[in-house]
């Protein structure tokens, strides 16, 4: 409930400060409608010059329109002049918008702390998947010392990807939440580098290296025990 | 099964290095050849890999996904330099036709400029791999694209199928939008009368949509942020009259059949959601640093952590030492300062010091922005970054246009640096490559790109011999409208803006409203929301939308068919759309300019 309303906060806020934010100051406003008018009498001149495409009335139209058209006179006010005019125009209404995103952001944190408080969905789901991961590796590097089908092996890399890791990836922002960025960058690397190395497993397989394959299966191994430790680590320290 | 009892698994080897940096020279030079022709840039990365499918698993027999990936590394890293040099550098060329108080651009600090953008943007972005790849998980859908086409020796049949189905859907598209058979985009909101400033049009590109494929949930905040600019705010602005056409406009206009509407649409993304987008990505870039503190610190600390276990020989070295980083660091900033001190006679030491400062903060926090928003949606806001980088210049140099476009060019060069490098990174990650190589092999040949971009816009510029200029509007070619004309129109638009900042017309008051519009979205807990909202303001919404309904397809396809689905089969079949349009791309470009060097089609 608390991050809902905090992200329809942040909603409402940020259409009234884009919506504020882009408007022009007034001496702004004038130069840019001035240019727009010089740009159309530049083109204006060049399409009475070479008329083939214009019929007769919309050439006497046009012939008329830019006799008529006033001189564009309104020039780009300087970078100061152009914040104040700014602000006289909508800075009172763009404050108000960043205020609303800014309580609105801050209960939405809020709300998104309490959630992985209530939860500990992806605390269990880290230490169930290293443990998992672990179990899974082992058995393939049985399988790679006894010479198994290559093709099979790399099929199992993809599904332990797709079923066990990509999940947990998911679970990352419930993580940071409850340990903090620093924290999970220290155990979330290591998981991470884990992963790399069974990449690396999946290439050697299918370039033909068994003992390259064998090597990267035990190395994510032992980073996955050592994840594993970490985030034990980050559990029992104070909160 | 097992080759590999009497071989070594190869990665940052000798050939792969020499192919990357082979491969990286030809395609550096010739894109800007290409970016001066036809004023876009291309990537190089999935060229380099299919070249290392040829060469070092075709010819010289070696099996290895990483060592390919290296040889990527390699080659993207060179060749990068040539967007960053072709947008900016070619305008102090022409600026010095229509001042020749400029004389010719000062070729040496023009060089160390370059080289230490490269090698700044590199150093710099390192530090940041864990935050952005393995805790933020952004996707960098390019990264991907080249990561499936790197593994597609190991792939199954379907997946090799649906890589190669995307990849031909890609190249139809391609072909059929850039021929005319297709429009560019599809205009829904016209089939029933929607104004301009209230757009439903989605841009037909498959690499676009293939990003929104690969982003799925995590881009729907980009695609909200273009819902928010020209669904909420873009209308409030057109019907409270807060910007109007005068009427003498809007006759004259529709005389020439530029409909009112479509002119205030315009005014109302020029002059104000595309600044107010520039200084959202600016904000909650500063916010988005300062809020990952402590992961970069604790990330930083594992690092060093790591160097010291390798140095006792108890695990092997995953990433380079932070030394070689500070090192790096400080080179790069040595060189910067040399480049700003020698770029003017009008700058003294202590002027330079301070150029030199401010131009390596702004270097590296436009680096974490378009890496970011590169990773998060694969599009980089690189114009309107570069842009105010020269704008800074030019307030620090006090109007001084040579040497504000020569730091410019540091800028650029570092900015394509950084979302390179990452990119790269995501790839690695993705085949389990060792990032210590890639970062290694990218460093020692960091130097390169620049030195082959630059001296390549020096020869064409000097190609005439006769002292007439060899590109731009102003050459022979051009005003002679010969084949050979290279019209350089990244280069023109930055002159004219370069004229237009000197003159003092910076949109100030967008800049800083966005920044702190973007500081407070930042406090939302929801990663990198700020850069992503701030970056479809600054995007024309047909390209928002159409990633939008490819994040959407995506949530609805894993909702039906589940996690596994989507990985085995919509993520190749994106990278395919991605890869086919980027290859299809390239050869037509390629071909276009055959033909116009021999005279065909203009």
């Amino acid at each position: 409930m608390m991050r809902s309303v905090g992200f329809a906060l942040v909603l409402a806020g940020l259409c009234l400060s884009a919506g504020f934010g882009a408007r022009l100051g007034e001496q702004d406003r004038l130069a840019v409608e001035s240019g727009l008018q010089a740009q159309t009498l530049d083109a204006a001149q060049v399409a009475l010059q070479t008329p083939e495409g214009l019929g007769e009335l919309q050439k006497a139209e046009l012939e008329r329109v830019v006799d008529a058209m006033p001189p564009a006179q309104v020039d780009t006010p300087i970078a100061s002049q152009r914040m104040s005019d700014w602000i006289d125009v909508a800075g009172p209404m763009f404050s108000l918008g960043i205020l609303l995103m800014i309580a609105g952001a801050l209960l939405a944190r809020r709300g998104a702390g309490r959630a992985s408080g209530e939860q500990a969905h992806g605390a269990l789901g880290f230490v169930q998947t290293c443990t998992r991961l672990r179990e899974e590796i082992d058995a393939m590097v049985q399988a790679v010392g006894e010479g198994g089908d290559a093709t099979a092996l790399r099929a199992q890399l993809d599904t332990i990807q797709a079923e066990l890791i990509d999940p947990l990836v998911e679970e990352r922002a419930s993580l940071i939440e409850r340990h903090g960025l620093g924290t999970f960058a220290e155990y979330f690397g290591t998981f991470s580098g884990a992963e790399r190395q069974l990449h690396r497993a999946w290439s050697a397989l299918a370039d033909g290296y068994a003992d390259v394959a064998l090597e990267s299966l035990r190395s994510g191994e032992v980073l996955l025990r050592k994840a594993g430790d970490a985030f034990e680590r980050a559990e029992a320290a104070p909160r | 099964m097992n080759r590999a009892q009497t071989e070594t698994y190869q990665e940052l080897s000798v050939p792969a290095v020499l192919l990357g940096a082979v491969t990286g020279v030809l395609l550096t030079a010739s894109f800007v050849y290409v970016g001066l022709k036809l004023g876009f840039g291309l990537s190089g990365s999935t060229v380099a890999a299919i070249v290392g499918f040829s060469v070092l698993r075709g010819a010289l027999k070696r099996r290895s996904i990483v060592e390919n990936n290296i040889n990527q590394t390699v080659a993207s890293g060179i060749n990068t330099a040539s967007a960053g040099v072709t947008f900016t550098l070619p305008a102090l060329f022409l600026l010095s036709v229509a001042h020749p108080e400029l004389e010719s651009p000062p070729l040496f600090p023009l060089l160390f400029a370059s080289v230490a953008g490269s090698l700044m943007g590199i150093v710099l972005i390192i530090p940041l791999r864990k935050q952005m790849i393995e805790f933020e998980r952004l996707k960098f859908p390019s990264g991907i694209a080249v990561g499936t086409l790197l593994r597609s020796p190991g792939e199954g049949a379907a997946q090799a199928k649906l890589l190669a189905v995307g990849a031909g859907l890609g190249f139809l598209l391609t072909i059929g939008t850039e021929q005319g058979f297709l429009p560019g985009e599809w205009n829904l909101g016209a089939w029933f009368g929607a104004p301009a400033w209230l757009p439903v049009a989605l841009y037909v590109s498959t690499a676009n949509f293939g990003a929104g494929l690969l982003s799925g949930k995590g881009g729907l905040p980009f695609a909200a942020g273009g819902v928010l600019a020209w669904w909420v705010v873009a209308p409030i602005i057109a019907t409270v009259g807060a910007i109007t056409v005068p009427p003498a406009v809007e006759v004259a206009g529709s005389a020439m059949g530029l409909a009112g509407d479509a002119m205030l649409s315009d005014v109302i993304y020029g002059a104000m959601l595309r600044p107010l987008g520039i200084g959202m990505l600016i904000g909650g870039a500063i916010a988005g640093v300062v809020a990952a503190f402590p992961a970069v610190k604790a990330a930083v600390s594992s690092l060093s952590a790591a160097a010291a276990l390798a140095k006792s020989g108890e695990m092997t070295a995953e990433e380079v030492d932070p030394k070689l980083l500070a090192y790096g660091a400080g080179g790069a900033f040595v060189l910067l300062y040399i480049a700003s001190y020698f770029a003017s006679d009008l700058i003294g030491p202590m002027h330079a010091l301070l150029i030199a400062v401010v131009g390596a903060i702004w270097l590296a926090l436009a680096g974490v922005i378009v890496a970011q928003a590169t990773g998060a949606t694969d599009i980089s806001p690189l114009s309107g970054l570069s842009l105010i980088a020269v704008t800074l210049m030019i307030f620090l140099t006090g109007g001084d246009i040579t040497a504000s476009i020569i730091l410019g060019v540091a800028v650029c060069v570092a900015i394509n640096q950084c979302a390179d490098m990452m990119s790269d990174l995501k790839t690695g990650h993705l085949v389990g490559a060792r990032p210590k190589d890639q970062q290694l092999a990218q460093l020692l040949l960091c130097w390169l790109g620049p030195l082959v971009a630059v001296g390549v816009v020096y020869l064409l510029w000097n190609m005439p011999g006769d002292g007439t200029p060899g590109f731009g509007p102003a050459s022979i070619a051009c005003q002679q409208q010969l084949p050979s004309c290279l019209a350089a129109p990244q280069g023109d638009a930055l002159a004219a803006t370069v004229e237009a900042l000197v003159s003092q017309d910076a949109a100030v008051d967008k800049y800083f409203a966005g920044a702190v519009l973007g500081g407070a979205l930042s406090l939302v807990p929801i990663g990198g929301l700020a850069v992503l909202v701030g970056l479809a303001m600054y995007l024309p919404f047909s390209i928002t939308l159409a990633y939008g309904v490819g994040c959407l397809v995506s949530m609805r396809i894993e909702k039906v068919k589940g996690r596994a689905f989507v990985g085995k089969k919509l993520v190749p079949l994106a990278a395919g759309l991605i890869v086919g349009e980027a290859l299809t791309m390239l050869i037509m470009t390629l071909f276009k300019v055959a033909l116009q060097m021999g005279g065909g089609a203009s």
